[in-house]
């Protein structure tokens, strides 16, 4: 018996060992992208960006909205959870086309606004000091709008992958969020009236999400020198003083979120369960065998989700 | 300084072998970095170690290393809702094959 525990152990121990140095293998060198930013000094040339110093909030605006803010906000009743659960089950609701608005207009709109939102006098979130601090981008309005535009671009590589009807409504639902959320936000926080100049301003930053967009996914189906130029032009607003380590760092955390996405199942990314990983932490690739674990997980996480509104066509395998 | 000059020499040689971009952009990340690092005033205020660091950043890109090491499939280059979406694209950006009328309707009404 003592034996077979020994054999036992010696066998896991050599396992281990082995998965500790293909880890390695993989770990080469490897830094979180706040790290890697972080590794350089290089003297830092304020860009000559705009004629005027840019326009700060003086307000604050809801995050989602007054009513979805509220912690203590009870969406729906007993009774009416029930009605709901019936009316879905006797008309045979599209459950995963209903779902698109509070998942991508929701929670994905909430991940990719939260991500460089700043206001002055209060404490930056960890991810606004990646970008403001530490890669030592300008605050501004339009600074934020362009990362608002990364992260959407990010999300809407893993909802094309979706099928078609829903890819379609997912991408729908988080673009028109992101500009009912920026008129908002130009009105309330930065107090513009003027209804010609806040309909010029949304067709400015139209036009830069399908030119971003396009570079992107040129980058993305490329190489990193051209995804990073790519960043450089519209996150970097085209410095030429650049510190080409910072380029090197946000690179790294976008190709980092795409890898997590490409190993998410679409039942968990259409029941909105990806959340950005920060700056400051590593993804490390996985292997087949670790990958076939996260989908028995979600089909173990599903499984138990048998009421009417849960129901779901999105595949648990891909 | 004869080693910041050989790694500013390395960095240039590197720079010029970035392929030209295939989009007219408002800036060219090739030209302004060329342009950069041949301005001698800017590199007299660099350490050594942070000029090495930014040749570092640029070989990596350069080398495709964070391309390989978070290597996507095709479940995300050919995907569901519209499998030739990248191929398309590419080969417009290429100029290998261009959008006829037809396949830009059929683009709009279907979709894909």
């Amino acid at each position: 018996m003592i034996r077979r525990l020994h054999i036992s152990n010696i066998r896991y121990f050599t396992s281990c060992q082995r998965i500790s140095n293909q880890l390695r293998r993989n770990d080469e060198k490897l830094e979180s992208p706040i790290e890697l930013a972080k590794d350089s000094h290089f003297p830092f040339i304020k860009q000559n960006l705009y004629k005027k110093q840019p326009r700060q909030p003086t307000k604050k605006a809801p995050f989602l909205s007054e009513l979805e803010d509220d912690p203590n906000h009870i969406y729906l009743t007993n009774w009416k959870k029930k009605l709901g659960q019936f009316v879905i089950s006797t008309f045979n609701m599209d459950m995963d086309r209903t779902r698109s608005g509070p998942v991508a207009g929701g929670i994905y709109f909430a991940e990719c606004k939260k991500q460089a939102l700043y206001y002055p006098n209060e404490p930056l979130s960890n991810t606004a000091k990646f970008y403001y601090e530490t890669l030592r981008l300008p605050q501004s309005f339009s600074q934020q709008v362009q990362i608002i535009i990364l992260h959407y671009w990010i999300l809407s590589v893993r909802m094309r992958c979706l099928p078609y009807k829903y890819s379609k409504l997912y991408q729908q639902k988080l673009v028109d969020r992101i500009f009912e959320d920026l008129n908002n936000r130009m009105t309330i926080e930065l107090n513009i009236k003027s209804g010609r100049l806040l309909e010029g301003n949304l067709k400015d930053f139209h036009t830069q999400l399908l030119g971003c967009v396009l570079s992107y996914d040129e980058g993305l189906m490329t190489d990193d020198i051209t995804l990073a130029s790519a960043l450089w032009r519209n996150i970097f607003n085209g410095n030429e003083n650049v510190d080409v380590r910072h380029v090197e760092a946000l690179l790294v955390y976008v190709r980092s979120q795409l890898y997590v996405l490409s190993k998410m199942t679409d039942r968990a990314f259409g029941f909105g369960k990806f959340k950005f990983v920060p700056p400051d932490q590593i993804v490390q690739p996985i292997t087949k065998e670790q990958e076939e674990v996260i989908k028995q997980k979600t089909k173990e996480e599903f499984q138990d989700m048998t009421l009417p509104s849960q129901r779901s066509v999105l595949s648990m395998d891909e | 300084m004869s080693e910041k000059k050989e790694i500013t020499k390395k960095i240039l040689s590197l720079l010029q072998t970035l392929p030209k971009e295939k989009i007219q952009h408002y800036a060219s990340f090739k030209n302004s970095q060329i342009a950069r690092f041949q301005n001698k005033q800017l590199l007299e205020t660099v350490s050594e170690k942070d000029l090495k660091l930014q040749y570092i950043a640029l070989k990596e890109l350069v080398n495709d290393k964070y391309k390989n090491y978070y290597k996507l499939d095709d479940k995300i280059f050919k995907p569901k809702a519209n499998p030739k979406y990248y191929e398309r694209l590419i080969s417009e950006i290429n100029g290998e094959k261009k959008e006829s009328l037809f396949t830009a309707f059929r683009t709009v009404v279907f979709g894909k």
